[in-house]
């Protein structure tokens, strides 16, 4: 814990925010990979674009907002700290809105059923 | 004569003759975005594969680059102890595009990182770790172009990260069996 020191604290939740957001799309791209549906938020290729977009936009937004990247910032072990924690908030996180998101779905099923094309004769 | 001190004028000098090559490198040599992408490869790696016997290789392969991270750390750490090198931009005229670390220069910790990372990734997944051995190689030429290590820092920081993997990798005796508790202590908690 003597490591840890966060001296820039913007920097250490902006890194924060990359990270968790980041290992949201990286989690959403790999259950789709492998059909995991305990994580799973939307149908496979759905998930899949969705967990490519999170990890791009994140890393967008960090490399573009954040203006400390080229000085002194957050220290090794400050970065791995805050991307296990990142880590650790994310798959209960990632598992909790596929539980909702499932809920959901399952509630309304008249609003799935609608999109579903009716047979033509 | 010393060859690293000509190889990294031949790579330095280059700074400011292409702007673009300058982004570019600037974009791969800082703290945050080739570690990160490391660190985000390895814990898809932990999720990816449904099937119990190849999640489970892929998750040991988790825990043995984490294993040879923690050695990999106390290396560099012990050769900085013992030996310190001034950074390029303390001894020599160089062209700077990044801040100045005041660690010690030799070996670079972040490539040591990076190419544990990278090799770790590939025991589980060939095609994504070559990936990202070519995109640690990439950050260890940036390191020099953009001034801030000699050529054999990152050439032995390399060594050092990718060596560990294999090192623990090797002693599968000793390495299994913990990542196997760590494995079985995340599922407890539904990691994985």
């Amino acid at each position: 814990m003597d490591l840890l020191h966060f001296d820039s604290p913007t920097q250490a939740v902006n890194y924060f925010i990359l990270c968790f957001t980041s290992i949201l799309g990286i989690i959403q791209l790999s259950a789709a990979r492998t059909n995991r549906h305990k994580y799973l938020w939307l149908e496979v290729r759905a998930s899949a674009l969705l967990g490519a977009t999170l990890i791009a936009t994140s890393f967008a937004w960090f490399f573009t907002t954040e203006e400390g990247i080229f000085i002194p910032g957050l220290a090794g072990g400050e970065m791995i700290a805050l991307f296990m924690s990142a880590f650790l908030i994310a798959v209960p996180t990632s598992h909790l809105v596929a539980v909702l998101l499932a809920r959901l779905r399952s509630s309304f099923p008249l609003a799935r059923a609608s999109r579903v094309k009716e047979p033509t004769l | 004569v010393n060859p690293d001190s000509i190889l990294f004028h031949a790579l330095n000098s280059f700074v400011g003759t292409v702007p673009m090559v300058d982004i570019l490198a600037k974009a791969v040599v800082n703290d945050y975005a080739v570690p990160t992408i490391m660190a985000l490869a390895l814990a898809g790696i932990w999720f990816l594969d449904s099937e119990s016997d190849e999640q489970k290789s892929n998750q040991r392969a988790v825990v043995i680059t984490l294993i040879a991270f923690g050695l990999t750390l106390s290396i560099v750490k012990d050769i900085w102890n013992i030996y310190y090198r001034p950074r390029p931009f303390v001894t020599e005229d160089v062209k700077l595009l990044f801040y100045r670390p005041s660690v010690s220069s030799f070996p670079s910790l972040p490539i040591a990182v990076a190419f544990c990372f990278a090799a770790g990734v590939r025991l589980a997944n060939t095609r994504l770790g070559a990936c990202l051995l070519i995109l640690a190689a990439l950050f260890a030429a940036a390191r020099v172009y953009a001034g801030v290590h000699y050529p054999l820092d990152v050439i032995a920081g390399a060594a050092i990260g990718d060596g560990c993997v294999h090192i623990v990798a090797r002693l599968a005796f000793v390495s299994n069996p913990i990542a196997d508790r760590v494995i079985t202590l995340a599922k407890r908690f539904h990691y994985g």
